[in-house]
């Protein structure tokens, strides 16, 4: 849905009529300073990553937007914490929200329309910057050792939230045979536990997994994922035999596309 | 030297519990001024630097307190001025939240050291027998030779005063504005426009409230008025979050480059003010 | 031992775990035939909570050939265990590898399945036996009046004070008459006795005791939705709360309460107005007098303790039994032992019982200085094991157990330095089993354990 622009001094305007998911999308990946913009006729796609171990994008489609204007392609840095905190100005009201921007250098313009009150508005402009293109990270899908899960977001919230908050470590198994999806929390002290779920289970959608995979990452790492996760309506696990692990996250909003948030967290190294 | 006030109506019951609770937020320590016909209460001291603005708020007794009786130790001194635990008091009314309090008694009283005890008569939903429940908030009483610091403060004049009709998004707004910015600006003209402006290094975020009521008192002025002062974010948002009353309107009065007015009136003779003053940016 | 139980059997033992966490850092549990018993015991000892859960509750209960078996194993990673209870249908509890680890299986929904392995500390055990004897006072209420009683005052409240008489209640956070801080809110709550279930008050008491354990019990009595039990003689002497539910829960929490003779009385207490003629200066005087914690009225009874040793020998004559002791690890001649089989050769973590062991040197240490010196037999005790004894011949361990008690006031249950006595103001519970008095009882619980194989021993 590409609208040609009214504001000819912008190369990039978009409009999204409800704050909520998007504002969501945008705290869920706040665990690092920096987040960069990527704006193409494809969408927006804004990435934070952190110590070169755990990468966050997340994806809005054109149709996403009620408006959605871009000139070729547009890159820029930005604090996503500050990004978060403008978002969320109004508090629960709902809002209405418009990016504009006017290219390298300039600052990245929010107005915030508040639908219930029509004589109050909001501009926030934040600096932006120049940055390096992000790390790209890559499963190989043509992997044999590719293993592929859909589940429920709610329910897989349950279980990462009922992870021991002690553990320094989790292991993440994913096996053709029983325990087929299993996390173990390693790094308690005189405790050893583990949730597993079997492949059956309703919360499954699907369950793609030709040989067992047995990976470690830092807790703190998945923790990282928790906000994503509790907004999430469904969620791809995916991960091969070196271990790194995608996690891709469905955010369903009320009459609009979905955006998804993915993330990679690399594995931690066997030291035995 | 005695005091003695009671509470009969649940509403006022539960409004003066909201206002000290507000006061509890603000501040530790609070000062209650009692005199003939008002009760005055104080936080934060005008030349105190905590993060909370200065707060005060009086209440005329003689709708409030259907029994009220104020004796200072000395007739001509007018006033007993005591100073307490903000928390401690808001937890001794903490039952006025309830519907099924019959009456409250407030009674200043010597024991092992002077107190004000909060006495109320609770009916509980298990049972229909009233029970008493009784909290002595330990009280200091200021002497008269250190009252000065103690005063009530003066409305400070304003140059505009606009009144804003509703606090609901102004305070989630000012909350989220602390984590911007240090400093906020207050900019009002007699359009009936009130922009607030926090600017920090990374971001300047402009609001702006229009169509709003410029107050009648100082309304009378020749042409077209601007005025703006710059007030800590920090003590803005100690005021609004603090409010723990149903009142949604507040009047707004700036003192260019000077001071920051708020002004709740939460019903008639009971009206609570903060100043925040002016910060150079 | 294995045991297993229905998914909601299961949410109820979570509750009383969380319930347990409130008044210690372990957890002790016992399997018997009667059924699981869950202990804990808070850090300054002056309560001990036990909550038991009958066999029928169970839907398969396996003990040992002995018959019976106990552990301990730290609160905390049992807390994260049982927390979150929402999803589960199914619960297993066994002891395995040798009785190393406690292993709880819970079957949730959506076929999920959670583990834990949680370590065994020790093989120790607690045990706290009733009188049943009937208790001059006994009070029965539903749990939502108890809530009602308990919100009136602070969280961060320590103590709470029950004063009764046959005709109402006066709950307060002080004592009447006893000197607070200037700092200190004084609240109450006066209730007529026509509130309660059951009302029996024989004789008009005051009795102090700690709020903390008490709301955690008052807690658990929300989730069985069942009333409490008050039961009580005089300060000094034990406070019971019991719960039951269906005879298929028993709950009781036995805590110490304060004696009259640790209390220190203002005569400055009656409530009077201030009076005029106190001119403003006058008043600067005594509000700057307050800052000081010393009493200023030189003709106060001075009712607190001057010294604590006299105090204790006195009391040792009328003590019998104390509600629980550290035990030497020398079984006392006297006792019936209890036969054990295969429990008895339990292993310990030896790291865990040497690192006990050394603390407890320290503590014995800490003690011996303490001694009084016209202590008739002085025994050091060297083990960790606590358990519960009912015969006569107890009085050495239970003087050390008071000379402990002197010490770790408020803090853990190590004792820290004979300096810290020297701390006046509110020692409140400084003496918890001074005058805690269980009578010889008939419960299951009256024979003496033996003591566990101690790597030490």
């Amino acid at each position: 849905m590409l609208t040609q622009s009214q504001y000819p001094d912008y190369k990039f305007v978009c409009r999204i009529n409800h704050i909520k998911t998007f504002h969501a999308a945008i705290k869920s990946i706040c665990f690092s300073d920096f987040g960069t913009f990527l704006i193409s006729e494809d969408g927006m796609r804004i990435t934070v990553d952190q110590a070169k171990s755990i990468q966050a994008t997340v994806y809005m489609v054109p149709s996403f937007f009620e408006e959605f204007y871009v000139q070729d392609l547009q890159s820029f840095g930005i604090k996503v914490n500050v990004l978060a905190e403008c978002l969320s100005l109004y508090g629960l009201a709902d809002c209405g929200v418009k990016l504009l921007y006017k290219g390298d250098g300039a600052p990245l313009m929010i107005l915030l329309d508040p639908h219930d009150d029509e004589d109050l508005s909001t501009e926030c402009a934040i600096k932006t910057m120049n940055v390096d293109e992000p790390m790209e990270y890559e499963l190989d899908v043509n992997s044999s050792t590719l293993n592929t899960l859909f589940i429920r977001g709610p329910d897989l919230s349950n279980i990462f939230h009922e992870l021991d908050k002690a553990a320094e470590e989790f292991e993440f198994t994913i096996s053709p045979r029983s325990p087929h999806f299993k996390i173990t929390t390693l790094g308690v002290i005189q405790s050893e536990s583990s949730v597993e779920v079997a492949k059956t289970s309703d919360m499954m959608l699907m369950f793609n997994c030709q040989s067992t995979t047995v990976a470690r990452y830092k807790s703190q790492q998945i923790r990282m994922t928790n906000k994503s996760l509790q907004v999430a309506t469904k969620v791809a696990i995916k991960t091969d035999s070196s271990g790194l692990l995608e996690l891709h996250f469905m955010l369903q909003a009320e009459n609009q596309e979905d955006i998804y948030v993915q993330f990679f967290v690399t594995p931690l190294l066997d030291i035995e | 030297m005695k005091f003695r006030a009671l509470m009969q109506d649940p509403l006022y019951m539960r409004e003066f519990q909201s206002i000290i609770a507000t006061l509890a937020k603000l501040a530790k320590d609070c000062l209650m001024i009692l005199e003939d016909q008002k009760i005055h209460f104080i936080v934060n001291e005008e030349h105190s630097s905590t993060a909370s603005p200065l707060v005060w708020t009086s209440i005329a007794s003689q709708d409030y307190f259907p029994e009220y009786l104020c004796e200072p130790a000395r007739a001509e001194h007018g006033y007993i001025v005591l100073q307490m635990s903000a928390a401690h008091l808001s937890r001794s009314l903490a039952v006025l939240r309830m519907n099924n309090v019959n009456n409250c008694k407030m009674k200043l009283q010597r024991i092992q050291f002077p107190c004000i005890s909060v006495i109320a008569s609770v009916v509980s939903a298990t049972s229909c027998e009233p029970r008493e429940v009784v909290h002595d908030v330990p009280a200091t009483i200021v002497p008269f030779k250190e009252w000065p610091p103690y005063l009530v403060p003066r409305v400070p004049s304003s140059q505009l005063v606009l009144n804003i009709p509703s606090l609901r998004l102004m305070r989630s707004l000012i909350e989220k504005l602390k984590n911007i910015s240090p400093s906020l600006v207050f900019h009002a003209s007699s359009a009936g426009e009130l922009n607030l402006v926090a600017e920090s290094e990374m971001a300047t975020i402009t609001t702006r409230f229009k169509r709003l009521l410029q107050s009648i008192l100082v309304a009378d002025q020749n042409g077209p008025q601007e005025a703006s002062c710059s007030v800590d974010t920090r003590k803005a948002s100690a005021f609004f979050g603090a409010l723990q009353l149903p009142n949604e309107e507040l009047i707004i009065g700036i003192d260019p480059d000077h001071s920051i007015h708020l002004q709740m009136d939460i019903r008639e003779n009971v009206v609570l003010h903060s100043i925040l003053p002016a910060v150079s940016v | 031992m294995k045991c297993t139980l229905e998914g909601n059997n299961a949410k109820v033992i979570a509750k009383a775990i969380q319930s347990l966490s409130k008044v210690g850092k372990e957890l002790y549990i016992e399997a018997d035939q009667q059924g699981l018993q869950l202990r804990a015991i808070n850090a300054t000892h002056s309560a001990v909570g036990s909550i038991s859960f009958q066999r029928c509750m169970f839907e398969t209960y396996n003990l040992p050939s002995s018959q019976y078996c106990y552990c301990k194993i730290s609160m905390k990673v049992c807390l994260a265990t049982f927390r979150n209870m929402k999803q589960v249908e199914h619960c297993e509890m066994s002891i395995v590898e040798n009785h190393t680890k406690l292993q709880v299986k819970l079957r949730c929904k959506l076929e999920t399945m959670k583990q834990a392995l949680i370590a065994i500390i020790d093989d120790q055990n607690i045990n706290a036996a009733v009188s049943k004897e009937a208790s001059p006072n006994v009070i029965r209420g539903d749990f939502k009046l108890f809530m009602e009683i308990s919100n009136n005052f602070n969280t961060n409240e320590e103590e709470l004070t029950l004063e009764v008489d046959s005709n109402s209640l006066a709950a307060k956070n002080y004592i009447e008459g006893a000197r607070v801080s200037d700092r200190f809110m004084r609240s109450q709550l006066k209730l007529k006795s026509s509130e309660f279930d059951q009302y029996l008050v024989t004789k008009n008491t005051v009795i102090t005791f700690c709020i903390r354990e008490f709301r955690a019990f008052l807690l658990f009595a929300e989730t069985l939705n069942a009333p409490l039990n008050l039961e009580f003689n005089e300060a000094g002497d034990p406070f019971l709360l019991k719960i039951n539910k269906h005879q298929e829960i028993e709950c009781i929490l036995i805590m110490s309460t304060l004696s009259p003779d640790d209390v220190s009385f203002s005569e400055d207490n009656c409530q009077r107005e201030l009076t005029v003629d106190e001119t403003p200066d006058s008043q600067q005087v005594v509000s700057k007098k307050r800052k000081n914690s010393q009493p200023i009225e030189a003709n106060a009874p001075e009712k607190r303790r001057v010294e604590p040793d006299d105090s204790l020998m006195e009391s040792n004559s009328s003590l019998s039994n104390s509600l629980f002791q550290f035990r030497p690890s020398e079984p006392p001649s006297v006792e019936a032992v209890r036969q054990l089989a295969d429990v008895d050769t339990l292993m310990v973590i030896p790291d865990e019982a040497d690192e006990e062991a050394l603390m407890l040197a320290a503590a014995d240490a800490a003690m011996a200085t303490q001694m009084p010196k016209t202590n008739p037999n002085p025994s050091v005790p060297s083990s960790t094991e606590v358990c519960f004894y009912n015969t006569e011949d107890t009085t050495i361990v239970d003087q050390q157990q008071h000379l402990e008690e002197e010490e770790d006031d408020e803090e853990e249950s190590i004792p820290q330095s004979p300096e810290r006595e020297q701390r006046k103001i509110r020692t409140i519970f400084s003496r918890c089993f001074q005058s805690t008095y269980v009578p010889r009882e008939p419960s299951p619980n009256s024979q003496v354990y033996v003591p566990n194989s101690d790597t030490e021993d």
